[in-house]
């Protein structure tokens, strides 16, 4: 168990090919840190940086207030689980999960039960003498975590782990991992893509593009309060729509201006005008003044059919594009402000095709700047 | 497919095999027949009376010079060079290919291109600088210096092997080892040798039929005491005292090819997993 700290890490290759721009992370003993981003942003990188696979070019990685920058992996305490599983191709299940208590000259008695334990722990107790070979994907899944855990390192650290698993499989290990971090308690870095993964298993979330931790808090703060628009399109299934609007002011009320309809199609494109009730005008420092263009951020269970909604919410009327029924409820696409624009909706509504009353909840919208990207106002 | 393109097909590959077989098939007919019998009969005729007379006298009693022991001491000279200089390339190369693949360092890959270029470098060429050498360091005219010279010359070749099958060897598996405490040596030993063995094998197959055929090295840097026996079989066919035994040269031909055609028997079909074991991912 420890503490993490990430200080102002960088990390470059070659000469020029910067892929970390100096990270700052601090996880407390016990927490669950995910570090979420595209392919090519670092993540892994900056996990093998911290389990001491690849060198530190500048900053500090410190452990339990300990500095480990230039400790080899085996002296840092951790373990971790790849992507690939990487288990031994020669060694039976048994001998991969003691390999590295072997080598640390952990006696014969206590490997056996350190095996016993994790077996059960994982249900693998029927497979120990099987080759991976001889395993599905799953199960060797279980035993690549298996040897993670038979070492009961400080910290775990975790390479994309589910992304070989089909579908079904990976909810299952999905909510596995997080009943063993809940259980055992031990801090974990984990790596991954998948921004579901991310907000079902962190306590914290980094969100990363380009080597820049773009965001660092709460799942809640990185799906509600995100710092600017590629943390809130890359957070969210469906992402979170971008709706270019013209801000106004009317009846002392801050108002969204946008076009309703596809652009195209000018002759049926009108506008609309839409109350920002959650953003305080008397707030203004805050808040661009009226006749500027902003990004209107708003999640699709924001924007939903006004019929179930008793008067709540802003109320819109849109065209239908599309509409997708995923079973739990329709998926709505409709063209606001000339950008694509996706609604959650009750099932079985809108599936008609003619217009649609949306109720906006507007409260939980974010403004973002077009220019720099970044978020500008919170409603809430 | 019709009857007359199987024939077809089958009369060729037929005629082909005969074609490879034939040399053999005469080799072995005239080891075991009599002198009298080889000038009389025809050079494919079956031998009416087999005798093993010629091959007793090609391994025992034949003269190569003025030595008329056979070929056996140079049998046992092939395999004291033979052996050591397999087994020593073969490893080294098994480490180099680890290394070259999984502990890439500044150069690693410019190293990698001059060792290349030693599987292209001609025999002829390195004679004069490979004498120098051996000179220098006190091991001409011996086995050591003949192993030394086979090592060093089938270095390029077993790292070219090991390294494209390490290539396939996820790194991951070798970064596990590291987080489980693992070392350089640990992990060559306990995770990859024990996976190498289609590699090993090919390995092996190339470097004892290299260096076991060899004559060249054999005859320029070996001493009296320890020609192989490709040199002793030069010596004892351009030996003669009067007639010409072609029976007693066939027959020591055959023993002093028979080692790589074992190996080839015995390990042949690991010799082909293995060449294609690095092109699947598996």
């Amino acid at each position: 168990m420890a503490s993490l700290g990430i200080h102002n890490i960088r990390k470059t290759f070659g000469k020029n090919i910067e892929v970390l721009k100096g990270i700052n992370l601090d996880i407390a003993d016990g927490e669950f840190l995910i570090l979420v981003g595209g392919s090519g942003c670092g993540k892994s990188t900056l996990l093998n940086m911290i389990a001491g696979l690849e060198t530190v070019t500048e900053g500090d990685i410190v452990m339990d207030g300990k500095r480990v920058n230039d400790l080899p992996p085996k002296d840092r305490d951790i373990a971790m689980v790849f992507q690939s599983y990487a288990l031994y191709p020669s060694m039976s299940v048994r001998d991969n999960i003691a390999f590295g208590l072997s080598l640390r000259k952990v006696p014969q008695v206590e490997q056996n039960a350190t095996i016993a334990r994790v077996a059960k722990l994982l249900q693998i107790e029927a497979l120990l003498d099987r080759k991976p070979a001889q395993l599905s994907g799953g199960q060797r899944q279980r035993v690549a975590m298996g040897r993670a855990l038979a070492r009961e390192p400080k910290i775990f650290l975790f390479d994309e782990p589910l992304s070989n698993l089909d579908a079904k499989l990976r909810v299952e290990m999905r909510s596995e991992i997080k009943l063993l971090h809940k259980r055992l308690g031990i801090t974990t870095v984990y790596v991954t893509h998948d921004q579901i993964e991310a907000m079902t298993l962190g306590d914290k979330i980094a969100v990363m593009k380009d080597g820049v931790v773009q965001q660092f808090g709460t799942p809640d703060e990185i799906y509600n309060r995100p710092v600017n628009t590629f943390v809130a399109s890359f957070m969210g299934s469906p992402p979170m729509n971008l709706i270019p609007v013209t801000l106004a002011v009317n009846d002392g009320v801050l108002c969204a201006e946008l076009s309703v309809g596809r652009a195209v199609d000018e002759s049926t494109t009108q506008v609309a005008r839409l109350p920002l009730l959650g953003f305080n005008l008397s707030d203004l420092a805050t808040i661009p003044e009226a006749g500027t263009s902003v990004l209107l951020g708003l999640r699709p269970e924001h924007m939903t059919d006004a019929g179930r909604m008793q008067g709540r919410g802003s109320r819109l009327t849109v065209p239908v594009d599309l509409a997708e029924s995923t079973g739990a409820d329709t998926l709505l696409f409709t063209t606001l402000g000339g950008a694509r624009c996706v609604c959650r909706l009750h099932p079985g509504a809108a599936l008609g095709g003619e217009d649609v009353e949306l109720a906006v909840d507007v409260a939980a919208a974010v403004l973002f700047d077009p220019e720099s990207q970044q978020a500008i106002a919170f409603a809430r | 497919m019709n009857i007359i393109s199987r024939v077809f097909l089958y009369g060729i590959l037929i005629l082909a095999a005969l074609y490879a077989l034939a040399p053999m098939w005469v080799m072995l007919a005239t080891s075991l027949k009599t002198l009298d019998e080889i000038r009389d009969g025809s050079l494919i005729a079956a031998p009416h009376a087999p005798t093993f007379a010629p091959w007793l006298k090609a391994w025992g009693t034949a003269c190569s010079g003025v030595r008329c022991d056979g070929l056996k001491p140079f049998f046992l000279n092939s395999l004291l060079m033979t052996v050591p200089s397999v087994l020593i390339s073969t490893l080294v190369g098994a480490l180099n290919g680890y290394a070259l693949t999984h502990w890439r360092f500044r150069g690693s890959d410019a190293l990698f291109t001059l060792l290349l270029v030693g599987c292209f470098i001609p025999f002829q060429v390195v004679l004069l600088p490979m004498a120098r050498t051996l000179g220098a360091i006190g091991l001409s005219g011996s086995m050591f210096g003949l192993i030394l010279v086979h090592v060093v010359y089938g270095l390029a070749f077993t790292t070219l092997f090991f390294r494209n099958y390490y290539l396939g060897v996820p790194g991951e598996l070798i970064k596990a080892a590291r987080v489980d405490g693992a070392g350089f040596f640990v992990i060559f030993w306990r995770i990859l040798l024990p996976i190498s063995g289609p590699i090993f094998m090919v390995c092996i197959i190339w470097q004892f039929t290299q260096i076991w055929n060899d004559f060249l090295f054999g005859v320029v840097f070996a001493g009296a005491d320890s020609q192989p026996i490709t040199v002793a079989l030069n010596n004892l066919v351009r030996t003669s005292t009067g007639v010409k035994e072609y029976n007693v040269d066939m027959a020591a031909a055959i023993i002093a090819g028979l080692p790589t055609l074992l190996v080839y028997i015995v390990a042949g079909k690991y010799f082909v997993r293995g060449l294609t074991a690095g092109a699947v991912k598996g």
